[in-house]
């Protein structure tokens, strides 16, 4: 599925500026860790990925998406429970997703949509955890999420690649506090976050330029350095705690750089994804996982719609005339995710799951919003070799609990790793040497998605 | 903001034991309260995720955990006129036909049909579904049959449960209580036989719920000892109090304290506490070198005494306060902090917190009453004020009663009662209307001291402040929770982890690792006149923060205090450490640049140097002071202004030193030397000195050894000894 990246696709300052890299990087590996090592992210073709090849874009819609108004709508009930928004058809037939979802609604076949997903976790923060890591929270353990728990299976197998395997755009932060992502895994499992907007014109990862007055060679003996101090410090911990020899990996790489420029894409395709922060984030992630980055994070906040759903998830802001708010412009980044992926040959190979911690109310409330929602709630999976065309589980006819085929956060996450070549049943440690599931031991395969 | 909200940590594995209830003499009838209502909460029947939820289940609501059995005495019996019981054929009750299976049931097949459980449900319908007694559970105790409170890895034990009542009658009620396991990989109860086996070592909890009561039972699980290492008998007698009690729970762990840290650890550790600062390089020298035995307690004496450690407390204390700026001016902010600075120096923790809660005024009259500009909102000043000083998150209560914890909706609604007429703007005042609705009675909730008694609202309208007697309660001297919380945040400031943790989360199911430990320091804080420099002070000359530290222990065995636990430096002392060893100042805006980052009065100020450190948005790390800094903090410390700048600087350590080895001539060992105390305060040793001056040599042939001489200060400021609190 990778593209080899040609030489003719960089710019003249990257070929003058890995030059000077590379002419030092001979003598970069008298500790034998790390370095600038440009030979592996040259050829191209040795690019990281999952143990099959697969790779994962989630997109979290963090704050909790409301059902009613996605992938579950519910036309025929009271008007309490209908909300504000109406329906569109799908290419499925008797199936409706919300009028927002006009463009995804065409691609059904592409897809499939769970509607019976079940918690008992409606607060922010443990409905992220359980979502993203597949365990309910308890004081005992911090679990690592799954783009995590990939980035440290990559991470040990030393292959070699450049690019941090679990990557975040615009950032992580997610739940409504502090969640590292890598739970009891080493620091080094945690995702890099690129900590700026993809839909900024100047848009660029920060930082990742050696700045004047500063040489190849300068970088190359601080990392020596550092290392060297931080072995006397700890010569038995040698892992990236602090980021570092991920930052340096970067920093002395060409791939890195092509990888966050988003202006190499043409035009059209820009536009086709939204110009907006969701939109842009989503090609950007398609260049990830092209490049070999095993799991991409979009992080699309915003969607805690306590109040005035209409202007929240439709318009935007009140008065628009083109509706753009959360869930239009979803639609538009998300189809062109799929059709994007399909024609570069990559569906196959690359997951996509839309969810976020929990759903939203059955009954408006007094301010035309919804609350907290988690007994039934959706999320849509595509690629990756889901098999699409498909609706998964039922909820009943208000949208307020499971009718058919449940389906917990734990199985969601078996589903997820089994689809991306992991066995749920696998186990990592802890650093107490504490043995876990990836998946707790209750947790099914949703039999359906493959 | 959450109307849905399912408090807690209910990913706790509930044991349902399925031996059958105790068999009471058949002359007795079932009762409702210690029999029936038990019994549903075993069987998960009025759980988060089924009849308990907030809006029922089915159209069958029972409260949460069983926690008002009076509204669910009335919800069985009463609802649909009685519908769910048939007095005279019980077997064809719909509350038993529904979880044995007859009756579909969403919640699928919950009790065997012929179940002891059933049976008692069908015994209680058959004798008229009454309540017969009314009687309260008075005790309630938890223990492991052996007697003591440790197991060894791998061998099991029973746990056994008393319940004293209201009338005296004393029960064994193991087989009626709930039991859950905080980590069922540590600890497995039996389903059947009730016997409590140990896989992991370390320290557990079990937690029992009867009734209107939750106990924690601690386990200890010994570590096995490696053969190699010796055992020394510890005599705790001669220890003072606080080592006593983490000495103690090692050797019942069967864990070997570490030895005490060397003297330029130390100083470096002292300072970095109290001062917020590194010891400069004549001071760590001197101190290092001084022979004097009575050097470290004179240490921290004379620091507590200075203006850093009343600029670095007055710093954690405003961030634990929240202080943010304004928009527009900051100068409430500045005000706040001012004030707080000066109470640090002049008043006691009790009155400070008196002085903050019963603040009125405009913020030029009273900059305390900052406190009720924090938050906006009767709850929101409820949730703040409580979780600050009594260390509760009361958020729970606010839908329903506190599933794992003793507080009620009452008390939760009560308290905000106690905010309502508190207008929160620009003059914070009482105002005559005011009031929060109680969601379960939908009428205006009676103002109440959280665990305690309804305040009786007065007719006198100037006495209208009913912050007086909530503030009268909570700042005394028998308020346990007000002294155990703020001693667990100094002692989770001093040595890295509270006794409580996290420190906002005192609660029944989060027992303290040394509890006892805990009451002494509470009583001994109160005893010292809630004086914040006296705690400070005991736990500093303790053994157990003067230890090494326990680098590649096992974090189960670190909670124990084993040893030191390093940590990263906060965010602003890590920038402040910068610009000190460079000689660079950071600048932010609106200040004297002679401001250091840690006497910002407030946390949100813009600044690239403080994000490149890992300082967080308040709304992202609620009031979390320490973030990691990752990947994309990092390349700016590559690449980026924070040290490059600093290092380059005019004025900068590197130009001076630059120009002073221009003018005579300086050792490579004697300058390796400068560079360790300045950057890590303590001299290298023999292989780190010898790996440096083969670097200074070699740089010397190429012909700049500045060069060198700059990375190596790059690599040390960005090395992890530099970053870490150890």
């Amino acid at each position: 599925m990778n593209k080899p990246i040609h030489l003719k696709q960089l710019s003249r300052r990257h070929v003058i500026q890995i030059g000077t890299l590379a002419a030092i990087g001979g003598g970069l590996h008298p500790l034998g860790i790390g370095g600038f090592n440009l030979t592996s992210d040259a050829t191209g073709d040795d690019f990281a990925n999952t143990p099959n090849g697969k790779s994962c874009i989630l997109i979290w819609l963090d704050g909790g998406p409301s059902h009613l108004e996605m992938f579950d709508p519910k036309p025929d009930a009271p008007v309490e429970v209908r909300g504000p928004l109406g329906t569109v058809a799908t290419s499925l037939p008797a199936v409706r997703f919300s009028e927002c979802l006009e463009k995804t609604a065409t691609m059904a076949d592409d897809i499939a949509v769970i509607r019976s997903m079940t918690s008992p976790l409606g607060e922010h923060n443990f409905g992220t955890h359980y979502m993203m890591t597949g365990y309910k929270p308890t004081p005992v353990l911090e679990y690592p999420c799954f783009g995590s728990v990939l980035a440290h299976q990559e991470l040990q197998r030393a292959s070699g690649h450049i690019l941090p395997p679990h990557i975040a755009v615009p950032h992580f932060r997610v739940g409504g506090s502090s969640f590292s992502g890598s739970g009891f895994l080493p620091n080094s499992a945690r995702p890099f976050s690129v900590e700026s907007d993809p839909a900024k014109p100047d848009f660029k990862v920060k930082h990742l330029q050696i700045p004047n007055g500063l040489t190849g060679v300068n970088l190359a003996r601080r990392k020596k350095y550092l290392d060297k101090l931080n072995h006397f410090y700890d010569a038995v911990d040698t892992s990236d705690t602090d980021g570092f020899q991920a930052a340096f990996k970067l920093i002395g790489s060409r791939d890195s750089q092509i990888a966050f420029q988003l202006d190499q894409e043409p035009e059209e395709l820009r536009q086709r994804y939204g110009r907006r922060t969701i939109g842009q984030s989503c090609l950007l992630a398609r260049r990830l996982v092209q490049r070999g980055v095993p799991f991409v994070t979009v992080n699309y906040k915003g969607w805690d719609t306590h109040k005035d759903l209409v202007t929240r998830l439709k318009d935007g802001y009140a008065g628009a005339k083109t509706p753009m708010g959360l869930i239009p412009s979803l639609d538009l980044a998300l189809s062109a995710l799929i059709k994007d992926l399909k024609q570069q040959g990559m569906l196959d190979d690359t997951l996509v799951v839309v969810m976020g911690e929990f759903g939203r109310t059955p009954k408006l409330n007094t301010n035309s919003g919804r609350d907290h929602w988690p007994r039934v709630f959706g999320a849509l999976l595509a690629g990756g070799g889901v098999h699409g065309g498909q609706i998964i589980g039922a909820s009943d006819r208000t949208g307020e609990s499971p009718k058919d085929n449940p389906v917990t956060p734990a199985d969601l996450a078996a589903s997820i790793y089994h689809l991306l070549g992991i066995n749920p049943a696998s186990q990592l440690s802890t650093r107490d040497g504490r043995p876990v599931r990836l998946t707790p031991a209750n947790s099914r395969v949703i039999s359906e998605l493959t | 903001m959450f109307r849905f909200h399912l408090c807690s940590y209910l990913g706790l594995s509930l044991w349902i034991f399925l031996a059958p209830p105790r068999l009471l003499s058949a002359e007795i009838a079932v009762d409702f309260q210690s029999e029936v209502m038990p019994m549903l909460t075993r069987a998960g029947c009025n759980a988060g995720d089924c009849h308990g939820s907030a809006a029922g289940r089915g159209g069958f609501h029972l409260s949460l955990l069983g926690s008002s059995p009076d509204r669910d005495f009335e919800a069985i019996t009463g609802e649909f006129k009685g519908r769910r019981l048939n007095l005279k054929y019980p077997a064809e009750s719909l509350l038993l036909k529904k979880p044995t299976g007859y009756v579909d049931h969403g919640g699928g097949t919950v009790l065997d049909v012929d179940s002891a459980e059933a049976a008692l449900l069908e015994r209680w319908i058959a004798e008229g579904a009454s309540k017969v007694t009314q009687r309260k559970l008075a005790e309630f105790h938890v223990e492991l049959s052996s007697g003591n409170s440790t197991i060894v890895k791998g061998q099991g034990t029973l746990v056994r449960a008393l319940a004293t009542f209201s009338d005296e009658t004393e029960l064994e009620v193991t087989d009626r209580v709930t039991w859950s396991v905080q980590d069922k990989d540590a600890l497995q109860l039996d389903k059947t036989t009730g016997e409590l086996t140990a896989l992991r070592s370390g320290q557990h909890v079990l937690i029992a719920r009867f009734m209107n009561q939750v106990k924690p039972l601690m386990v200890l699980v010994p570590f096995n000892r490696s053969p190699n290492e010796i055992r020394v008998d510890h005599d705790l007698t001669a220890l003072q109090r606080i080592d006593q009690e983490i000495v103690g729970k090692l050797v019942q762990l069967n864990l070997q304290p570490l030895q005490r840290a060397n003297s330029a650890t130390l100083v470096r550790r002292v300072y970095l506490d109290l001062t917020g600062q590194l010891p400069t390089v004549a001071v760590a020298r001197k101190y290092i070198a001084d022979s004097d035995p009575n050097k470290y307690a004179n240490l921290i004496t004379d620091l507590l005494g200075s203006r850093e450690y009343i600029d670095y407390w007055s710093f954690y204390l405003a961030r634990m306060l929240q202080i943010r700026s304004q928009a527009k001016s900051d100068t409430a902010a500045r005000a706040y902090y001012q004030w707080i600075r000066q109470q640090l120096q002049t008043q006691p923790y009790n009155l400070m917190v008196r002085t903050l809660v019963l603040s009125q005024g405009t913020i030029e009259q009273q900059p305390a009453t900052e406190f009720y500009r924090t938050v906006r909102g009767a709850r929101e000043q409820a949730e703040l004020t409580s979780e600050l000083f009594m260390g509760v998150r009361l958020r729970c209560a606010n839908c329903h009663n506190h599933p794992l914890d003793r507080w009620t909706q009452d008390d939760y609604h009560g308290l905000a009662a106690v905010f309502a007429k508190v207008r929160q703007g620009a003059r914070v005042e009482i105002v005559s209307r005011g009031e929060v609705t109680h969601p379960a009675t939908g009428v205006a909730a009676i103002p109440k001291i959280p665990g305690d008694q309804y305040i009786s609202v007065p007719s006198e309208p100037e006495n209208l402040d009913l912050r007086v007697p909530f503030a009268n309660w909570l700042t005394s001297s028998k308020n346990s929770y007000f002294a155990k919380t703020a001693v667990n945040r100094i002692w989770s400031y001093l040595m890295g982890r509270g006794l409580v943790n996290p420190v906002s989360n005192m609660s029944e199911t989060n027992p303290a690792s040394h509890s006892d430990l805990l009451q002494w320091l509470a009583d001994d804080f109160v005893e010292h006149d809630f004086n914040i420099q006296h705690t400070i002070e005991e736990i500093m000359t303790s053994d157990a923060y003067q230890r090494r530290v326990a680098r590649n222990v096992p974090l189960s065995q670190q909670v124990f205090y084993r040893g030191y636990l390093a940590r990263p430096l906060p965010p602003e002392v890590l920038l402040d450490a910068i610009s000190d060893v460079t000689g660079v100042a950071t600048q932010f805006t609106g200040f004297n640049v002679t401001t250091r980052a840690i006497q910002i009065p407030y946390q949100d100020i813009p600044s690239a140097a403080l994000d490149a450190v890992g300082r967080c948005a308040l709304e992202q790390c609620g009031n979390v002071v320490n973030a990691e800094i990752a990947i994309a903090q990092r390349l700016q410390w590559i690449n980026g202004a924070l040290i490059n700048d600093k290092l380059n600087g005019q004025d900068s350590f590197l130009r001076q030193l630059e120009q002073q080895l221009q003018q005579e001539k300086v050792s490579s060992e004697k300058l390796i030397q400068e560079l360790y105390v300045r950057v890590y305060s303590r001299v290298p040793n023999q292989a780190e000195l010898k790996f440096w001056k083969d670097q200074l040599t070699q740089g010397m042939s190429t012909g700049k050894p500045m060069d060198i001489i700059r990375d190596l200060l790059w690599s040390l400021l960005a090395s992890r000894e530099f970053g870490s609190q150890h």
